[in-house]
């Protein structure tokens, strides 16, 4: 279950990569991997800190204000991440504090939160929001290394143009290798099939 | 009673929700309002280096400097910008304007960049201030802070005027 689990939320269905979530902040604070890791780091918290309360309080959410619930918790765990960071890494809030705090409207957090951790037990709702915030670091900070070692070649590497482009390149090379990884596993299952 | 509970229950979850979030600022504060001060303080400093080098370029005496019209100052001003109050230290030599910097701002990352030192706010005190534009698509930042020293120009020029007088 944790390989399948991890093949989901970090490959086959990634949040930034394939479900295109989030996508706001990660355009903007992607121009260094300081400022990437640092979001990635407070999403996670955020993420990972919201799906387990979620879960541990699912049975006693009336329906009806389900969202209100949601965001208030997230809304909570943002401003912590904030006031924290705000105290011990300063330099970096700085630079990155607008972000942070319009985690609260992330889709990415809202959509983990209302598909898994408020239905499913505590470890699964943990798990999954891990390996989903590792997931989203993982494409966040790995965009923030491209474009910070492009910039001194091509400064526009470091312009909202220049994200946007870029993730599109790179977008369309995880397309490129995921049909390939595909195709290979195709022709390695044929044989067997023609063999019964 | 029933279609209460709801209600009840988001209330509860709210209550402790904000007790932990007092808690996290009660404890995170003094480090917060201590982070605040040190950047103010960098930016004040800055602005008295370049007060300094500027009376060594002059060869100011010290007689010289307690005179209205050599006076070395630096006055606090407060502009209204997009994200809301922008502080601004200014730098005066008697009523030559010699540098500004921004102490505090809430403006959004990324149009706040021409109010970084060694950026578009270096530019006062070098160029006349009638010379110096704002910078496009951060107009309303820019505007604040060109405005408001603009105005503390000239009421620095008035206050030395009367101060000369007097003496």
């Amino acid at each position: 279950m944790l390989k399948q689990v991890l093949k989901r939320n970090l490959w086959s269905q990634n949040v930034a990569a394939v479900q295109l979530l989030g996508l706001c902040p990660l355009l903007a604070v992607s121009n260094s991997v300081a400022n990437a890791s640092g979001l990635a780091i407070a999403s996670a918290f955020v993420l990972i800190g919201s799906a387990a309360l979620i879960s541990l309080l699912r049975r006693f959410i009336p329906d009806v204000v389900r969202l209100p619930m949601f965001v208030l918790v997230i809304a909570t765990f943002t401003t912590v991440a904030v006031l924290i960071m705000e105290a011990f890494a300063f330099t970096l809030y700085m630079q990155i504090a607008l972000f942070m705090q319009i985690i609260v409207t992330n889709c990415m957090i809202l959509g983990r939160i209302n598909q898994v951790a408020s239905k499913e037990r505590f470890t699964v709702a943990l798990l999954d929001a891990v390996t989903t915030s590792i997931g989203f670091a993982i494409v966040l900070i790995g965009f923030g290394a491209v474009r910070e070692l492009t910039a001194p070649a091509l400064p526009l590497a470091l312009d909202p143009t220049g994200a946007f482009l870029i993730f599109g390149l790179l977008l369309a090379g995880y397309q490129f290798v995921d049909r390939r990884v595909e195709a290979i596993a195709k022709s390695d299952t044929e044989p067997q099939m023609d063999a019964r | 009673m029933k279609s209460l509970l709801p209600i009840l229950t988001l209330a509860l979850v709210a209550a402790i929700l904000g007790s932990l979030l007092a808690t996290t600022a009660h404890f995170t504060n003094p480090k917060i309002e201590e982070n605040r001060n040190l950047a103010e303080e960098a930016e004040l400093q800055d602005l008295r280096a370049i007060l300094d080098a500027r009376i060594e370029e002059l060869n100011l005496t010290e007689s010289q400097l307690e005179e209205c019209s050599h006076r070395a100052e630096i006055r606090r001003v407060t502009s209204r910008g997009y994200g809301g109050d922008i502080e601004i230290a200014v730098a005066f030599l008697g009523s030559t304007l010699v540098g500004v910097r921004v102490v505090s701002h809430r403006e959004t990352p990324g149009f706040a960049d021409p109010l970084r030192p060694m950026d578009w706010i270096s530019s006062f005190g070098e160029r006349p201030l009638d010379e110096i534009d704002v910078v496009s698509r951060a107009t309303i930042t820019t505007r604040a802070v060109r405005d408001a020293v603009r105005q503390r120009e000239a009421l620095q020029i008035e206050l030395i005027e009367s101060c000369s007088f007097v003496t």
